[in-house]
């Protein structure tokens, strides 16, 4: 089953918006890393994953390249399957959502 | 992590898309100089590169300048190499030099980690703004706070900037392996150097 809920290829850009929100801060809070405090980013990067939620039925990283092949792209579904790496390495996973915790 | 605001800028002499060497002492503006750590592949400087087209047609004239640095790996990324450089700032109008920093040299010493991250220096070359461009990445049209255009005014007016600092909005620069300098020793990175200095 899809991990996050009912595939979602109609939403509405604010029910998307509504979605990532929600993934994201669950994220944050059962994860192992935090989420990013400044309100403009992540705004910007939860608009982005809701734009590619409605354009592509999934919330893909909104800084990695959507391929349009599902079996490639589910690798970017946020958290990307990169971001442990990238945090490990440069603090940050690469849009900056998740950060290395304190 | 960025270079700290009242720091001067770090020099810098790196190839154009034009062929040219170009330095910051001779991009920099008679009253300041945007200096914005960009590429070609990243969505958000996609979605930014109106804007910086715009920033520099309306701030050249009133005497700053800006200059855009690709600090990404080309060989990861070869859509960000030099050749590839060329065609986007070509198709997409850039009048400012679009350059490439092929050691990651530059961004290293200005601490960029994103783009699009600016660095605004005043006339002295000296950092008085670094961050993002404005609040709304993908719609121009709904900005509500222009954080670099009103650092830019408060610069051209002699007033202290309000927000000297803020998040950029981006995609991480893309290091080569070992490149960021961390010594992290990423499983999968083949930098020697980097390794080595653990």
């Amino acid at each position: 089953m899809w991990p996050f809920g009912r595939r979602a290829d109609k939403l509405s850009m604010e029910q998307a918006i509504e979605r990532a929100e929600r993934l994201v801060r669950k994220y944050g809070q059962t994860g192992p890393y935090r989420l990013v405090e400044d309100p403009v980013v992540l705004r910007n990067l939860v608009r982005g994953l809701a734009r590619n939620w409605v354009r592509h039925g999934l919330p893909l990283c909104p800084c990695k390249k959507v391929t349009g092949k599902r079996e490639v792209d589910k690798w970017i579904v946020c958290p990307c399957r990169e971001h442990h790496e990238e945090i490990a390495r440069d603090g940050s996973c690469c849009c900056g959502l998740f950060h290395k915790g304190d | 992590m960025a270079i700290e605001i009242g720091q001067k800028a770090p020099q810098f002499e790196l190839p154009g898309v034009d062929d040219k060497t170009h330095s910051l002492a001779q991009v920099k503006g008679p009253q300041g100089t945007i200096v914005v750590f960009s590429c070609n592949h990243c969505p958000y400087v996609v979605m930014y590169e109106e804007r910086m087209v715009k920033l520099h047609r309306d701030y050249a004239p009133r005497g700053i300048t800006m200059v855009a640095i690709n600090a990404n790996d080309t060989e990861a990324y070869p859509a960000d190499n030099l050749e590839n450089m060329k065609l986007r700032a070509a198709s997409r109008g850039f009048e400012f030099p679009y350059l490439i920093d092929e050691s990651q040299e530059s961004a290293r010493l200005y601490g960029a980690t994103r783009t699009p991250e600016v660095f605004l220096l005043d006339e002295s070359g000296t950092v008085v703004y670094h961050g993002r461009i404005d609040d709304n990445a993908e719609d121009a049209g709904a900005v509500e706070r222009h954080d670099l255009r009103e650092a830019l005014e408060q610069l051209l007016a002699g007033s202290p900037i309000a927000v000297p600092d803020t998040t950029p909005i981006g995609c991480g620069i893309k290091w080569r392996l070992g490149g960021c300098g961390s010594g992290c020793a990423t499983k999968g990175c083949a930098d020697r150097k980097c390794n080595s200095e653990k």
